[in-house]
């Protein structure tokens, strides 16, 4: 993947999706801003970013990623997030309880849709190539 | 800008080994300080702001420009290490 293609998949990204960590790679996740940014620098990191990309990998399990952007859209949450058992717990208790692994129904249910927008969203790479 | 020691320490990195990375660094102070305040200007305009580690932590980049002014090294600054030495490298057409 050439590095026009690799704009053109950011490109094609929705907005939220720009700034959520998607990409792992030695001790830190990178969005994919983050990523075209270091493949934009020519950096060796950049390079294992686009190849990341290119093999559709996130570099990590899926539990990791989705709790990592799962805390970031947490920080970003202005309301409390009510349940069917009437309890409504604030994003803090929630980013809380993800750190400690106190996994409820409720978090379980938050990081499944986080991995399935996270596929998706490296997803939107091959059809970038497809469309080459 | 001695660029053996640039290569010795993108080694250690590579390697995994930060510890023996950092002291290699640290060796010649004139060479610490110039990558150092470098990655503290990358991470003051890094893109989005926020970077995550697999510990659960969602870092403010300016924030850990700060830590690294104060001397604190996180984990998460080598990657940011790497990234500099790469384009210092390539400035120097090593």
């Amino acid at each position: 993947m050439s590095l026009e293609l690799m704009r053109k998949w950011f490109n094609s990204l929705p907005e939220s999706e720009k700034d959520l960590p998607l990409l792992h790679v030695g001790n830190a996740f990178y969005t994919p801003r983050q990523a075209l940014y270091e493949v934009e620098r020519g950096t060796k990191i950049g390079e294992q970013l686009q190849r990341l990309v290119e093999e559709g990998r996130f570099g990590t399990d899926l539990n990791a990623l989705a709790k990592a952007r799962l805390l970031q859209v947490l920080e970003k949450t202005p309301y409390k997030i009510g349940t069917l058992t009437g309890k409504a717990y604030s994003p803090e208790e929630l980013a809380e309880m993800l750190k400690k692994g106190e996994l409820t129904p409720e978090l379980k249910l938050l990081m499944e849709t986080e991995i399935e927008l996270a596929k998706r969203t490296l997803g939107l790479a091959k059809k970038v190539v497809g469309g080459e | 800008m001695d660029a053996r020691r640039l290569k010795q320490v993108e080694a250690f990195l590579r390697a995994g080994d930060y510890n023996s990375a950092l002291r290699w660094l640290m060796a010649d102070p004139e060479l610490y300080n110039y990558v150092v305040t470098r990655m503290i200007n990358a991470l003051l305009s890094y893109p989005g702001g926020k970077i995550s580690d697999l510990n659960g932590n969602v870092w403010n980049t300016a924030d850990l420009a700060m830590e690294l002014r104060r001397g604190r090294w996180l984990p998460v600054h080598f990657n940011f290490l790497l990234s500099e030495i790469d384009m210092i490298e390539r400035e120097l057409g090593v």
